[in-house]
This record gives structure tokens, C-alpha cells and sequence, in this order.
């Protein structure tokens, strides 16, 4: 092993011939090393005047492509596809995120979260009602009816393609107290304009004037979405919910036994038809009009499903709160809750994406090294 | 040749500092590619090759991280193993030497010396060879034979120290 100082000698010797020309080293086997340097030093190959010419041509068009060079790019479709990846893997769940996002930036106040997604009636499944087919049946008749269809079987009834979902909202708006009789008259007009009705409604009257209000209404449930939209316009939102309740399977159980009662009736017509007593005509009309009451509960039956899924209850209370001390602080107050809210979601969103990108990258960030090592050992591998 | 890295050059004023780099160094670089590839006509299109990413790639340099020349050789290695990779060689220095012979020598006794040279390179291991291809080809000092290779300056002048011993050690058996 050659101690530190004569091995840097040794180089600093070396350097000293190739600068000078000579190798003068007081040491016989340094200068031998000298000797090699310059040997190696002059024995080097020369480019040939013609290529010389043709690359300063290139390197003055800029390296534009030419005919004559074999380009061969660096490969860079194994990083590219993975930072393509990367990058719509990242997109992917920052728009999830962004479409999970919890409502109530710009309405202020407490707003609770809605249990599913409102598109109208008979749209998705939402909580299973499991309300089993009416008991006690008045028009049972002698005769048993034949059991629900295998379609109906079941707490959801999960073959049934079109849903039946009852939806129902709240919603608690806040207004001071002199523009309440105001608040309820738009409440009213907001539910007039989607072809609504007002079933219920109440207001209470004090010596400050009304101080509070509730309404039952019923909307088409094609329109929930919108009229709740619009009435959470109307004032600051102190609360709101929304829930949809699955009756799918009592509707198709309804329905079964309708379609089985109507063909009962059928059936007992057609041996009405052919009784050739009068004791048993008597018999079969009696059990027609059985069945006959039956029929008529199972479709009053199914037409009050149909409207329970066809409107949608919105309760809607009104509730004083403090006026401000003018108009201007009022809407200065609320457009500062709702830059909080926009600032908080806005903040949440981004958490959230950091969450997401910054492991992502984390990750990208390795693949990029692993790769970049892999790619300096197979070429360090060629030397081998 | 300005060993010193120059601060990184406006976009306008960029060309010109690469075109200097260029004739600086065209014919160390085309020498230590020749030196690797043993073939002329390969290690003008590998030169060419890598004149023609370092020109790319002009913008990325940082003086921080070493010398330009140290920039531009360890570009001109990569392609030169990505050639060598690629046809499935390893080095030769020696391949149809007639491709790559140098300045003719001035007597017999320096035909004699470089012959026997030549000889002891091609007894060295390929990355000793390419070590000294750096060195002498390249000529490029320890620290940016280190920056070259990825290895500390004190790393790269022990190694090519060894690979001049055992050469020396070939060149007295011959």
C-alpha cells in the first residue's frame, strides 16, 4: 500500500511533466511514471479535418437534424410515462376530493351535511325502508292471494332497476325580525315558482313584530335541488338537512299483489261467467267484491308511494336574529363569514391535495433516482 | 483552456460561451471517445452525439456542481458507454489501431515506445483504461475526473495512480 504522500508526490510529479515536457523526477521510478504520462499524452487520435468541418456546421445550424449523424436520443419514455402517471393519478384524486368537498362556504352558519346526493325521485338507493306489506289485509278473502314475486323478496328489493326514494329536507333561515313577513312571503313565491304547495305554515307574532315562522311544503322531487338552492338564497342558513328513504320494496310488494289481485278478479269473473247455480254465483260474487276492495286499497295504496316519492317534504323555519347596525356592517359581517368559509375550504382542498401529491412525489422523486441509477450502472456495466 | 467555471451565461450570450466551450475542447473529446470506442467512424458519431446533448442540455449546467469541461466529458462518457452498451463491446483501445493512430511518431525509438505502451494499455482492466483515457486523452485533472465519475478527488487520483504503476510494471516486463 503506497503511503498518502508518495502517491500525491507521485500525481504532483506527473502534472509537473506534463507541463513542462520533460520528465526530470529525481526518482527513477517516478520518472518512469513521468515517461508514461507523456507518452500517453502525445499518442492520442486526431479527428479527421472532414468531420471537424461538418460538426462546427452543426454546431453553428444549431445541432439542427442533419443525414449524415445517427441521432440517438436519450431515453426518456420510462420517466415521462411515469411522471404522466403520477400526474393523472394526482388529478384523478384531487377532483374526488374537490367533489366531496363539504357545502356551507357561502351560506354561512352551520349547514349540515346532506345524507345523499339529491337528483330527484327514483334515482339511487338511499337508506333501506324495510316497511313490510300491509298486515290485515280487508280484502284477503277466502282465498289466499299468491305470495309477493321473488322481485320483491328481500329488505331492498335490489332488482329493481328504477328506485323509489322518498326525499325530505330542512332548512332553518335566519333574518332580523322586520324582514321575516318579507322571508315568508319569498319562501311562499320560491315554492309557487317550482309548482309547489304549501301544506303547513305558521307565523309567530310579537310585540318587536314577527319573530319567528315554519313552513311544511311539498315540491316536486324533481326540483328539490333547485328550491332548496333558491331558498337557502334567501337568507343566512342556520341549518340544513336533507334524507331520502328507500321504498322501493313496498312499492313492488304493492305492486305484485295488485297485478295478483287483478288477476284473481280475472279468474273469478271467468267462473262467474260459467257458475250454473245461482248458490255459486253468490259464492263468486261475494269473492269478487273482496277481491275488488282489496284492489281498490292496493292501488290507493301505490298512488300514496307514488306521492311520497313524487314530492318532497321541505320544512323550512324562519328565525329571528339581531339586526346589525346598519346594512353595510350587516353584508360586511356576512361576506366576511363567507371569505372565512371560502378561505377554510379553500385550505382543507389543499391539505388534502398535499396529502395526495406530496407521497406522490415523494414517490415520483424515487422512481426518478432509481431510475437514474439503474441507468449509470448499466453504463458503468459496459466496462466490465 | 480556462479551468475556472464561469457563471451561468445569459440566454443571448449563451451560444457563444458554448461555442467557446466547443473549441476548447473538441479534440480532447474527440481523443478520449476514440480512445474508448477503438473506431473512428463510430467515435465521430458518438462525439458528435455528445456536442449535440451538452448543446441541449446547455442551459441545465451549473457551475456550482464543477467545471464545464467536467460537464462536457462526463456527457461525452455517457454516450460513449451508451455506444458501448448498445453494440455489447467492452473497451478496446486497440481495435484497429490504424483507425485511431495518433500523430505519426518521429523515430523508431518513439514507434518502439508508443507500441509498447499501447500494449501495456491494452493489459489494463476497461474502467483502468478508461481511467487513463480521462487523464491523459481527456486531459482533465483529478478533481474533474472525480466530478466525472462520481467519485471523491482523493478516490480518483489513487486509482489512476495504481493504473500508471501497473502500467509502468507492464512496460518494464515488455
Amino acid at each position: 500500500m503506497i503511503p498518502d504522500s508518495e502517491l500525491q508526490a507521485d500525481l504532483e510529479s506527473i502534472d509537473a511533466a506534463l507541463r513542462s515536457g520533460r520528465a526530470d523526477a529525481p526518482d527513477s521510478g517516478t520518472r518512469e511514471l513521468q515517461g508514461l504520462a507523456l507518452a500517453l499524452s502525445r499518442d492520442l487520435p486526431e479527428p479527421d479535418p472532414d468531420f471537424a468541418r461538418r460538426l462546427d456546421e452543426r454546431l453553428a445550424a444549431g445541432f439542427g437534424r442533419t443525414s449524415g449523424a445517427q441521432l440517438r436520443r436519450p431515453r426518456l419514455v420510462r420517466p415521462a410515462l411515469a411522471a404522466v402517471a403520477v400526474a393523472l393519478v394526482a388529478l384523478a384524486v384531487s377532483t374526488s376530493l374537490m367533489g366531496r368537498a363539504p357545502e356551507g362556504g357561502a351560506g354561512g352558519g352551520g349547514g349540515v351535511a346532506s345524507k345523499s346526493a339529491d337528483r330527484g325521485a327514483a334515482q339511487e338507493s338511499g337508506g333501506g325502508s324495510t316497511s313490510s306489506a300491509p298486515a290485515g289485509d280487508p280484502a284477503a278473502g277466502s282465498e289466499s292471494l299468491p305470495a309477493p314475486t321473488e322481485r320483491s323478496a328481500g329488505g331492498i328489493a335490489p332488482r329493481e332497476r328504477v328506485r323509489r326514494v322518498e326525499r325530505s329536507a330542512s332548512l332553518t333561515l335566519a333574518a332580523p325580525a322586520e324582514r321575516l313577513d318579507r322571508l315568508a312571503d319569498d319562501v311562499v313565491r320560491v315554492v309557487d315558482r317550482r309548482r309547489g304547495f304549501v301544506l303547513r305554515s305558521s307565523l309567530g307574532v310579537g310585540d318587536e313584530g314577527t319573530t319567528g315562522g315554519y313552513f311544511e311544503l311539498r315540491v316536486p322531487a324533481r326540483v328539490l335541488a333547485t328550491t332548496l338552492r333558491e331558498l337557502s338564497a334567501l337568507a343566512t342558513v342556520r341549518a340544513r338537512s336533507q334524507s331520502g328513504e328507500d321504498i322501493t320494496r313496498p312499492f313492488a310488494t304493492a305492486a305484485d299483489r295488485l297485478a295478483a289481485a287483478r288477476a284473481d278478479r280475472r279468474r273469478l269473473l271467468r267462473r262467474l261467467e260459467e257458475a250454473d247455480t245461482d248458490r255459486r254465483a253468490l259464492a263468486l260474487r261475494r269473492r269478487v267484491l273482496l277481491v275488488s276492495a282489496e284492489l281498490r286499497g292496493l292501488q290507493a295504496r301505490i298512488r300514496a308511494l307514488r306521492e311520497r316519492t313524487s314530492y318532497a317534504r321541505v320544512s323550512v323555519a324562519l328565525e329571528s336574529r339581531p339586526a346589525d347596525s346598519g346594512a353595510v356592517l350587516r353584508g360586511t359581517g356576512d361576506a366576511f363569514r363567507d371569505g372565512l368559509g371560502t378561505l377554510v375550504l379553500l385550505l382543507n382542498l389543499s391539505l388534502r391535495a398535499l396529502g395526495v401529491l406530496l407521497p406522490l412525489a415523494l414517490l415520483g422523486g424515487l422512481a426518478w433516482a432509481a431510475s437514474a441509477l439503474l441507468r449509470r450502472r448499466r453504463r458503468e456495466a459496459a466496462l466490465s | 483552456m480556462a479551468a475556472a467555471p464561469s457563471p451561468p451565461a445569459p440566454p443571448a450570450a449563451a451560444s457563444s460561451s458554448f461555442e467557446e466551450l466547443y473549441r476548447a475542447t473538441f479534440e480532447r473529446v474527440y481523443a478520449y471517445v476514440a480512445s474508448l470506442l477503438g473506431d473512428r467512424s463510430v467515435a465521430e458519431d458518438v462525439t458528435a452525439l455528445a456536442y449535440e446533448r451538452a448543446y441541449r442540455k446547455r442551459a441545465s449546467f451549473r457551475p456550482g456542481r464543477g467545471s464545464p469541461e467536467a460537464w462536457l466529458f462526463g456527457i461525452a462518457r455517457n454516450a460513449a458507454l451508451d455506444e458501448l452498451r448498445r453494440r455489447g463491446r467492452t473497451a478496446r483501445l486497440h481495435e484497429d489501431r490504424a483507425q485511431v493512430e495518433g500523430a505519426g511518431p518521429a523515430s523508431v525509438e518513439d514507434l518502439a515506445e508508443r507500441l509498447a505502451v499501447r500494449a501495456a494499455v491494452a493489459s489494463l482492466d476497461p474502467r483502468e483504461r478508461d481511467l487513463v483515457a480521462l487523464r491523459f486523452a481527456a486531459g482533465l485533472t483529478h478533481g474533474e475526473i472525480a466530478q466525472v465519475l462520481g467519485v471523491s478527488e482523493s478516490n480518483a487520483g489513487t486509482r489512476l495512480h495504481r493504473a500508471l504503476v501497473k502500467l509502468r510494471e507492464a512496460c518494464r516486463d515488455s
